[in-house]
């Protein structure tokens, strides 16, 4: 194992990927980890949307199978719950490096190397998620100034879209923060290129 | 610059983030975006307004919604103690003859594939249970490992499987006949590897040596616990095509069962429950973010006309049908050594799927041939888990296994890859094999 922290190419990712995260992220200070804490109640949160859903879905073909009484507008809910859910959970995955990559070109590079890569991969994250979290909100502004509803429950569609946005600027400050971390490691770790296992 | 031309360029371009590390979703979504703004005449503005609804469109879109509930559906299966009683009820059958243990493994294996979609948590879940009764047995670490980490492809070639609903969603069609054409070639892959380690025993009976025999009545009580798993798997795959659920009903309905079953039978508490959720959020976030950059990536793709003209070019060639997607199964293989499954589907089959279905195959209809495709670039995508340098099976079960060096894992696998390739020429030369459940069940 380097001094970094990173084990041998791909295991810490893949075991993350595999919902095995590692207990402790290399670099993380205080404020990461507070970021760590706030993700990981929003991602629970998020999948408890879920589960709520789920219960929610259930109890719609049951209605539906039995009394003819479907919960009205279930897909309608699904669909809202389910787009704010969704946007609570890339904070938690970046910050815990459960990203897909490819790992195959730069497995042999030395850790600053791999480092400084990873900084570039953070910043355009944050960026993208930057981006996304700003143009989400103002297109949920968009859609309350043009006053459109859910067809049949009538509930207003920018407040389902403006839900995003907290999930959205968690993740951008993920990927800020684990910018900022790559880049410091990127200075301290060894910059011996890495050998054949 | 023609439309073939531009998304070379585009594609080139993305490589190059690719290989420097950049998450995947990431590299799509910034090189999408970029080259929309650069079709769209070099302004910002459309990007910019596209950019409002992206979002919002992708993570409401109903059919997107069955990914999460069936993820959620698979971690209450892992957490809820599922693989054990899978694994005891293989066991009780097969595991008194030679290799046995390990092909209680697979068969284990294809059980949880029948509830989870995602081939890592199979594999993960199915190693923890599995490779401390295979030590226990003396089983040589290389067949150990190589049987778990082939068998934990089968969580998604054994539908529901989260790459099939992707196809579904790209290629516009039915998710519940596409799960049907899974289940044939699902099992053929399982009895395949139970096969390879009967041959590997028989060549090397050290490796495998026989487990206990079972009783009869232990063996029907191993039924009785596993019967709940296999009425979940027939409620959700015959209920999405029998067409009395839709695939996101159907995958609620599944994720409620195995969440009950979880809490009832196998004793899921508050630590199961919240290691579900965080489970859940991560591989959606991993899944999603691929999609989000995808969608950007296929809309810049489709204003350059490449895939159409692309198509159309491969069309005129007049090159033969059997060597185009020979080439492109090669691709795959290829794309295997450094890509994640996933994004192998969604980067590529926008670019292929056109090529595949302007060409004629056996004289297959249209709904049959895409079916067909999509199950023949399933098996091919799900090798590149077990297959060098990436293998991500590999890693994970072998990091599970702890004192087995990694290329006696990768040496193990490697039968189990050949009965892979064997049963890809099936396909390729038989069809029907994808085909003959979806037409028996017609309705």
């Amino acid at each position: 194992m380097s001094s970094t922290g990173r084990l041998a190419p791909d295991v810490a990712e893949v075991l993350a990927q595999a919902g095995m995260p590692p207990a402790r992220q290399p670099g993380f200070g205080p404020v990461g980890y507070a970021l760590m804490a706030a993700s990981r109640v929003l991602a629970q949160a998020g999948a408890a949307v879920f589960v709520a859903l789920v219960v929610m879905s259930v109890v719609s073909i049951v209605g539906r199978k039995v009394a003819s009484a479907p919960v009205q507008g279930d897909v309608e809910i699904l669909q809202m719950c389910a787009a704010f859910g969704c946007a609570c959970f890339f904070a938690y995955c970046h910050l815990i490096g459960g990203d897909v990559k490819v790992d195959f070109f730069t497995s042999r590079l030395s850790d600053a190397a791999v480092q400084r890569l990873d900084a570039i991969g953070s910043l355009l994250y944050a960026l993208v998620a930057g981006a996304l979290a700003w143009r989400t909100l103002v297109g949920a502004l968009d859609v309350r100034a043009a006053g459109e509803s859910s067809v049949i429950l009538g509930w207003p569609l920018w407040i389902a879209q403006v839900l995003m946005v907290p999930g959205l600027l968690l993740m951008t400050l993920a990927g800020a923060y684990r910018f900022g971390v790559h880049l410091r490691l990127s200075r301290t770790s060894s910059t011996a290129d890495r050998q054949l296992p | 610059m023609s439309g073939i031309a531009t998304g070379g360029v585009i594609f080139a371009l993305l490589m190059v983030l690719l290989a420097f590390r950049v998450p995947i979703g990431i590299a799509m979504f910034v090189m999408g975006s970029g080259a929309y703004v650069a079709l769209t005449g070099g302004a910002f503005a459309p990007l910019l307004n596209m950019l409002k609804h992206v979002a919002y469109a992708r993570l409401s879109n109903y059919d997107l919604i069955v990914i999460p509930m069936f993820l959620l559906m698979g971690q209450f299966a892992t957490h809820g103690g599922l693989s054990a009683s899978l694994f005891r009820f293989v066991a009780a059958f097969l595991g008194h003859l030679k290799g046995g243990v390990a092909m209680a493994a697979i068969g284990a294996c294809a059980g949880f594939g029948a509830i989870c979609g995602s081939s890592l948590a199979t594999a993960a879940t199915m190693g923890q249970v599995a490779l401390p009764e295979l030590r226990r047995f003396g089983y040589s670490g290389s067949l150990a490992t190589g049987a778990l980490a082939a068998g934990g492809t089968l969580g998604i070639m054994i539908p529901p499987s989260v790459p099939l609903v992707i196809y579904a969603i790209l290629t516009q069609e039915s998710i519940g006949k596409l799960f049907m054409a899974a289940v044939l070639p699902g099992l053929i892959a399982m009895i395949g590897y139970m096969i390879v380690v009967r041959i590997v025993v028989a060549a090397d009976p050290a490796a495998g040596p026989a487990g206990e025999r079972v009783p009869w009545n232990e063996r029907l009580r191993a039924l009785l616990a596993v019967a709940p798993v296999l009425a979940v798997f027939f409620v959700v795959i015959v209920g999405i095509y029998g067409g009395w659920a839709n695939p996101t009903e159907a995958a609620a309905i599944g994720a409620a069962a195995c969440g009950a079953l979880a809490v009832i039978g196998g004793g899921m508490r508050w630590r199961g429950i919240v290691a579900s959720l965080l489970g859940t959020a991560q591989a959606t976030a991993m899944i999603f973010l691929v999609l989000l950059g995808a969608d950007m990536l296929n809309t810049a793709l489709a204003l350059s006309q490449m895939p159409v003209e692309l198509a159309a070019w491969v069309k005129a060639s007049g090159l033969s049908p059997l060597l185009v997607i020979i080439a492109i199964l090669v691709t795959y293989v290829a794309l295997g050594c450094v890509m994640d499954s996933l994004a192998m589907i969604l980067l590529t089959i926008p670019i292929f799927y056109p090529v595949v279905m302007g060409l004629e195959f056996h004289g297959l209809t249209d709904t049959d041939k895409s079916i067909w495709f999509g199950i023949l670039a399933l098996m091919v995508v799900e090798i590149g888990l077990v297959h060098p340098p990436v293998g991500m099976n590999v890693f994970i079960i072998n990091r599970l296994a702890g004192d087995v060096p990694l290329s006696d894992t990768f040496k193990g696998v490697m039968p189990f890859l050949a009965s892979d390739f064997v049963r890809i020429a099936l396909l390729l030369a038989f069809p029907a094999i994808s085909l003959v459940l979806v037409h028996a069940f017609r309705t």
